[in-house]
């Protein structure tokens, strides 16, 4: 309904919009019922001279009046047709613009005229007369923006006597947030404009606040323009709004503390009632139709229900976990059952997205292991991958390292792998892959991309039609370098919370410290293993050193008790002398060789 | 002294790889009575051990093919008895094995004769 009809119907008798050409713009109910027989019909199908209910010939007439008169000063009576009779009603007009076109508020009085109102008055003025005594609408005269009337129903739902408004602006029945909106409302009043109905508050004597519609008019009474304020107050509706949305708030406080489903099922394994949010897939259950429930969850389902229902009853369990894959993703459920009667009442609770960080949390973990491990940056790669790809959580993901300032892509899911991306990345390089590489490595943290942001990677887009998911995009940083970048697709998460976030991202923190460390320890592990080789090189010299060194002490032995001849045992500690000498040039070469690891390992 | 070189008829299997040294050796250990009998490798030193059933195996380390560890390992394994010595250099992992299989001392090179007889004789009486 347009604002317009809506308006139209707060008027107390017929009213409708008519184009200059006597078409009908817009019409209230009551016009419609009146002058079409109907109040639901569309009033735009018809224009004045085909109005079912009016007398031959008094839509031209009509017309004509409108044309050749200056509407708004002056009415006319027009013939109807009513319980097989013809009734009159005076009509009065306002020339308007719609649209920029030239059109005609029309109101008629079907009121019967009070004794004492003279025919040919102006019918609105009449109109305003009637209801100045009204208990059912509140009436305001405004003349140069300030009150020169007030009905007893003002009085009744603001407090204020119509001597006590005398003279002072409408502004003081309104509180200070509708101000800017009643003065924009005199304003229309002033220049005799036309202004939509609103629902404004206003302030009662007694300081109360209360609500009502109010609408707007102005006629021209002796050259002076007259504005007057109806109004009907609505308070009490407003007032049950207000207690509605408190209702609904603590309802909805409730519900969300409140576990998900209540399941009720029969010994046969029947549901007989559930409660289920509409976007979970047991929802399905509230199907009537059973072949249709059937085929929403898998054929076990059910006779996991009549299990569960037989445990409950016998004591046995009263704690279930039951999962099953559903548009392609697994989801888990948690169930604790009571009797119920012959029945059993299950309070389930779906925890996927519990299930699904706490996995994605045990890779995490698998790859904290794998990274003490790792000895070859590729294989670490590969390793974490293949860790996390194990589930069905991280569906799709890739590692990409920055070597001398270049893209490199790691390793991949196995499903990249068969989708040829390492070949996509050689010809078009990582940035096609993942347009948000530089805004994920500017802002040196975690971006989650879901399907509200624009270019997902588009490799990933094939996930996107299974429901819930995201892409998580982590930058790889180690003592302030962007060493890569590691992007998931994570599956029935819309978006994790910051804790896991924090988790992944120091996991990716992690793999950068141990890609940049394994090549530090590379280099050590290889001056070590030849520091070691030196070490044992040495041991087995001063091992063989110590040879002619006992040698020469068994010489002595025999020397000294004259069991070999002089020159015989000069002559052999010589030559035992001559093989220190030649161990002592090893051990220098050996010494140099130690050196110069040393230099390497201190240049490192 | 004297009493060790009149007393000793226990005999001792001298092993090292530096012909030099058993030569030397062996001439300095029968002076002082023993019946020595030599081996060049670890081979030799198993064979040797199981042919003369020697009181006492003065077994160096480093040697031709199997080293003297292994020997060890070897001798002791079907000779739980067997009193064998390492004179070695060497402080790694050959001594700890060494050890480990049951050998019961250690006497680092280079060692005066007399000093070497002692050690022996220590081992002979216990």
């Amino acid at each position: 309904m347009s604002n317009l009809t809506k308006w139209l119907n707060l008027f107390p008798g017929p009213a409708a919009v008519v184009a200059d050409d006597g078409r009908i713009l817009a019409a209230s109910k009551e016009f419609c019922k009146t002058y079409i027989g109907n109040e639901w019909a569309d009033p735009t199908a018809y224009d004045l001279s085909g109005l079912p209910l009016l007398v031959s010939g008094e839509g031209e007439r009509i017309l004509d009046f409108l044309e050749k008169r200056e509407a708004g000063r002056g009415s006319m009576y027009v013939k109807a047709v009513k319980d097989s009779g013809v009734v009159t009603h005076p009509l009065w007009a306002k020339r308007v613009k719609v649209g920029g076109r030239k059109a005609y508020i029309i109101y008629l009085n079907t009121t019967p005229t009070p004794a004492g109102l003279e025919e040919g008055g102006d019918e609105l003025r009449t109109y305003y007369r009637i209801a100045e005594s009204s208990s059912v609408v509140g009436i305001l005269y405004l003349e140069n923006g300030r009150v020169t009337f007030a009905n007893p129903y003002v009085e009744t739902h603001m407090g204020y006597s119509a001597e006590e408004l005398q003279g002072l602006s409408p502004l003081i029945l309104f509180p200070p947030e509708e101000r800017v909106k009643v003065e924009a409302i005199l304003k229309y009043i002033e220049k005799e404009e036309m202004s939509a109905s609103q629902i404004l508050k206003y302030k009662k004597k007694s300081g109360g606040i209360g609500w009502a519609t109010f609408s707007f008019s102005t006629w021209r009474e002796e050259d002076k323009v007259i504005g007057a304020i109806i109004f009907f107050d609505i308070s009490e509706k407003m007032e049950l709004r207000d207690r509605l949305e408190i209702f609904k708030n603590k309802l909805q406080a409730t519900i969300s503390t409140m576990p998900d489903i209540f399941l009720e099922v029969s010994p046969e394994g029947e549901v007989v009632d559930i409660s289920a949010p509409l976007d979970d897939p047991l929802y399905a259950l509230k199907e009537k139709d059973s072949e249709q429930r059937a085929s929403s969850l898998p054929p076990d389902f059910f006779d996991f229900l009549q299990k569960a229902v037989e445990e409950v009853q016998t004591g046995k369990e009263e704690s279930f976990i039951y999962r099953f894959k559903f548009k392609g993703i697994w989801r888990y459920y948690e169930a604790k059952g009571a009797p119920a009667g012959k029945n059993v009442i299950f309070i389930v609770r779906n925890i996927t997205d519990r299930i699904v960080m706490k996995n994605v949390l045990q890779s995490v973990n698998r790859v904290s292991k794998l990274l003490l491990k790792a000895e070859d940056e590729k294989d670490l790669c590969q390793s974490v991958v293949k860790s996390l790809s194990d589930g069905d959580i991280i569906r799709c993901l890739w590692i990409g390292v920055k070597e001398r300032g270049e893209w490199k892509l790691m390793a991949a899911h196995p499903s990249d792998v068969l989708n040829d991306l390492f070949g996509d990345v050689w010809e078009k390089g990582l940035e096609h892959i993942c347009p948000h590489i530089n805004r994920v490595l500017d802002a040196r943290k975690t971006v989650v991309v879901n399907r509200l942001m624009p270019e997902p990677c588009p490799h990933f887009q094939r996930f996107w039609n299974y429901g819930k998911g995201c892409e998580l995009l982590l930058p790889m940083l180690h003592s302030g370098e962007d060493v890569g970048l590691l992007a998931l697709f994570m599956e029935g998460v819309d978006e994790p919370g910051g804790e896991e976030i924090g988790i992944l991202q120091a996991m990716a923190n992690d793999l950068a410290f141990a890609i940049r460390d394994i090549e530090d320890q590379r280099r050590l592990k290889i001056a070590y293993r030849q520091l070691k080789e030196n070490l044992v090189r040495f041991e087995k010299i001063a091992d063989k050193i110590r040879n002619p060194l006992m040698v020469a002490e068994g010489l002595n032995y025999l020397f000294e008790n004259k069991k070999i001849y002089p020159e015989d045992y000069h002559r052999q500690i010589k030559e035992q002398l001559k093989r220190i000498e030649g161990f002592l040039d090893r051990l220098r070469e050996e010494e140099e060789r130690s050196y110069i690891i040393k230099e390497d390992l201190e240049r490192e | 002294m004297e009493g060790d070189r009149q007393n000793n008829e226990a005999s001792i299997l001298l092993v090292d790889d530096q012909p030099e040294i058993t030569e030397i050796f062996k001439t300095i250990l029968e002076d002082f009575g023993f019946r020595v009998f030599l081996a060049g490798d670890g081979y030799e030193a198993i064979e040797a051990y199981f042919r003369h059933k020697p009181d006492l195996v003065l077994m160096d380390l480093s040697l031709i093919s199997v080293d003297g560890d292994v020997a060890c390992e070897k001798i002791l394994e079907r000779d739980p008895n067997a009193r064998i010595i390492l004179l070695t250099a060497l402080k790694g992992d050959k001594v700890k094995r060494a050890l480990k299989a049951g050998a019961i001392d250690v006497i680092t090179k280079p060692i005066s004769a007399v000093e070497l007889v002692k050690r022996v004789n220590f081992h002979l009486k216990g």
